[in-house]
């Protein structure tokens, strides 16, 4: 057998074993060992142990459970329900008011943890009572709370941009400016896209008659200042160059305690909680990324990636095509894998193709973010759809995946926009670092 | 949400996992710290702190050791839902007995490669670039974490009832 042979059936083996459920991040660590033994046999324990303790100790990555824990945290204590307020208050009296104040919740939420699951939960458990309280669509209440909850992996601190900086080893501060204005865009079209269905189908959202004093508008925006001034100070920080995107994570997730310890609203049982989800998504992204990284050597061993570019350029297909080729595999994908597991599986071949066809990899992890969010809404197995059914366990299934139709196409939209205007996420990184080469 | 093992082996490897994640929350806690006293002394007081990076790569390591079994016992670590195999309950036993087997297999090579890599020590530059502090209480540390996890495994295997909808292999 050749090398390319032998990787050919080690990927055979990895979609068997998936399909047998066995877990992502084992089945990508199994198959990387024993592909790695067949071809090199020496390199295949020390690959093992090598890559689990070096993932294990990367400092860059030390920013993921930091930044979830601020998410966390600032969910534990509150901080999220006066976003959410100051959005109602100001967006509340307009017919489908509750869902556009969810959209921009979940934005504003987002920009403070790095974690889709944990914008989904934490917004969905604040607005969705709300929206029932008002008697909105089903499936217009759970579709935009598990839309508006993707923005998490988005915008920054985005926990899909710090494992695409790992795996890619593009900067990770020029991913999370580049974030910023796609992540902008995709929030106005979520509310677009309700504005439109409420406007075709008023019934989805009955107009709620409650005027809030503009005093009480200032009030719950004043509320709402703490969470807004975290956020300047952590993005605000990285944008300036004043931290590092690590000390942004630590200074963030300090002032998050801070400001929840002066407002008495944590206790040691929450902080427990937060903890402990925290603790979850760690052990989760990390064991990925571990399997991850002992099968990348394995793949590279086997020269899938040279045959895959020699086959393209044999094909003579243009970058462009390449580009929608790529795009459309991984929102296929995306209807059956995990966004982190997609991002780990395919990088390895994507990342060569693309550089290969001289596109920006700042740019392209902004277009593989997003399709990791279409992903994580896309039946049969969109994650942040089954945290919605948890915390709205009457609502039937089919009635939330019709319910995210509009959010995926808004989706959809942005991930062409950004495909004919390249600069919506490169304008910002280049005016912080300069334009790349 | 964990779903708790029956037997009192199932409640022991609960217990051990419940004390490594809290070791591993300490560590979490301490890193947030570490990383806004290093910002602290680095802009405040304009004296960075030397070896700083060592130890917030060793409790990120601990944290993560902390957090692998933690997930595994909440279910929390990624596979594919796609396929429901089959509703015959033996074949679905067989093949949940095939993959925890597979993945009892897999995390004990990892602990052998684990012991293999930690024990070499100094003359394979295993320690930390700044405090010289040696990798092998580290390689101990993540083993701890694997070890934890193959034994959530074995106790969600063991607790399993012939053709029950448990998963065996612990992990969802």
């Amino acid at each position: 057998m050749t090398d390319l042979q032998i990787g050919v059936a080690g990927f055979v083996a990895l979609f068997v074993l998936l399909f047998l459920r066995m877990p992502v991040a084992l089945a990508m660590m199994l198959v990387g060992f024993v592909g790695t033994l067949v071809i090199n046999p020496a390199a295949a324990l020390p690959v093992l142990a090598g890559e689990a303790f070096n993932t294990s100790t990367l400092y860059s990555m030390s920013m993921l459970p930091m930044f979830v824990l601020m998410g966390n945290m600032a969910g534990a204590a509150g901080l999220s329900r006066d976003l959410y307020d100051a959005a109602h208050a100001w967006m509340g009296r307009f017919r489908g008011g509750l869902a556009s104040a969810t959209v921009v919740g979940a934005a504003g939420f987002s920009a403070m943890s790095g974690s889709s699951l944990a914008s989904a939960v934490t917004m969905g458990r604040v607005a969705l009572p709300e929206m029932k309280r008002f008697r909105y669509d089903d499936g217009l209440s759970t579709g935009v709370i598990a839309a508006g909850g993707t923005l998490g992996i988005l915008i920054p601190p985005s926990a899909g941009f710090i494992v695409y900086s790992i795996l890619t080893e593009e900067s990770i501060g020029r991913l999370f400016m580049a974030g910023v204005l796609p992540g902008l865009l995709l929030t106005a079209l979520f509310v677009v896209a309700v504005m439109i269905q409420t406007y075709l189908k008023p019934e989805m959202a009955p107009s709620s008659d409650v005027r809030v004093p503009t005093a009480e508008k200032f009030a719950t925006l004043r509320r709402g200042l703490w969470i807004i001034g975290i956020i300047l100070v952590t993005i605000g920080g990285i944008y300036l160059g004043v931290f590092s995107a690590i000390e942004a994570a630590g200074i963030g997730t300090l002032l998050t305690c801070a400001v929840a310890a002066l407002r008495r609203s944590l206790t040691i049982g929450q902080v427990t909680k937060a903890v402990g989800n925290t603790l979850q998504a760690t052990g989760t992204t990390f064991l990925i990324l571990i399997g991850a990284f002992v099968l990348t050597p394995f793949i590279t061993l086997s020269g899938i990636p040279d045959a895959l570019l020699s086959l393209i350029a044999d094909s003579g297909a243009g970058p462009y095509t390449v580009l929608l080729l790529i795009l459309l595999t991984l929102i296929l994908l995306g209807t059956f894998l995990e966004g982190f597991a997609i991002l780990v599986l395919t990088l390895p071949f994507v990342q060569p193709m693309v550089m290969q066809a001289g596109f920006d990899m700042v740019w392209f992890g902004v277009l593989m973010v997003i399709v990791l969010e279409m992903g994580l809404i896309s039946p049969p197995v969109g994650v942040n759809v089954f945290v919605v059914k948890g915390i709205a366990p009457d609502v039937p299934m089919r009635t939330i995946f019709r319910g995210i139709i509009p959010f995926w196409l808004a989706m959809f939209v942005v991930l062409i926009v950004l495909v004919v205007f390249p600069a919506l996420a490169t304008i910002l990184p280049d005016s912080m670092f300069g334009a790349t080469l | 949400m964990i779903t708790p093992v029956p037997g009192r082996f199932g409640r022991i490897v609960a217990r051990a996992i419940t004390l490594w994640a809290c070791v591993g929350g300490v560590s979490l806690l301490l890193l947030v710290l570490l990383t806004g006293i290093g910002v602290f002394f680095r802009y405040v007081l304009n004296t960075p702190i030397n070896g700083l990076r060592d130890i917030s790569q060793l409790l990120l390591l601990i944290c993560v050791s902390g957090a692998i079994p933690h997930a595994a016992r909440r279910g929390a670590h990624v596979a594919v839902d796609l396929l429901t195999l089959t509703r015959h309950p033996g074949a679905r036993r067989t093949v949940s007995i095939l993959i925890g087997a597979s993945s009892v297999a897999l995390l004990g090579v990892v602990l052998v490669a684990l012991a293999r890599q930690g024990s070499c020590g100094f003359r394979c530059g295993h320690f930390t670039p700044d405090l010289v502090i040696p990798f092998w209480p580290m390689y101990l540390a993540l083993g701890i974490g694997f070890f934890l996890y193959v034994l959530q495994i074995i106790a969600r295997w063991s607790a399993d009832e012939p053709g029950s909808d448990a998963d065996p292999q612990g992990l969802r």
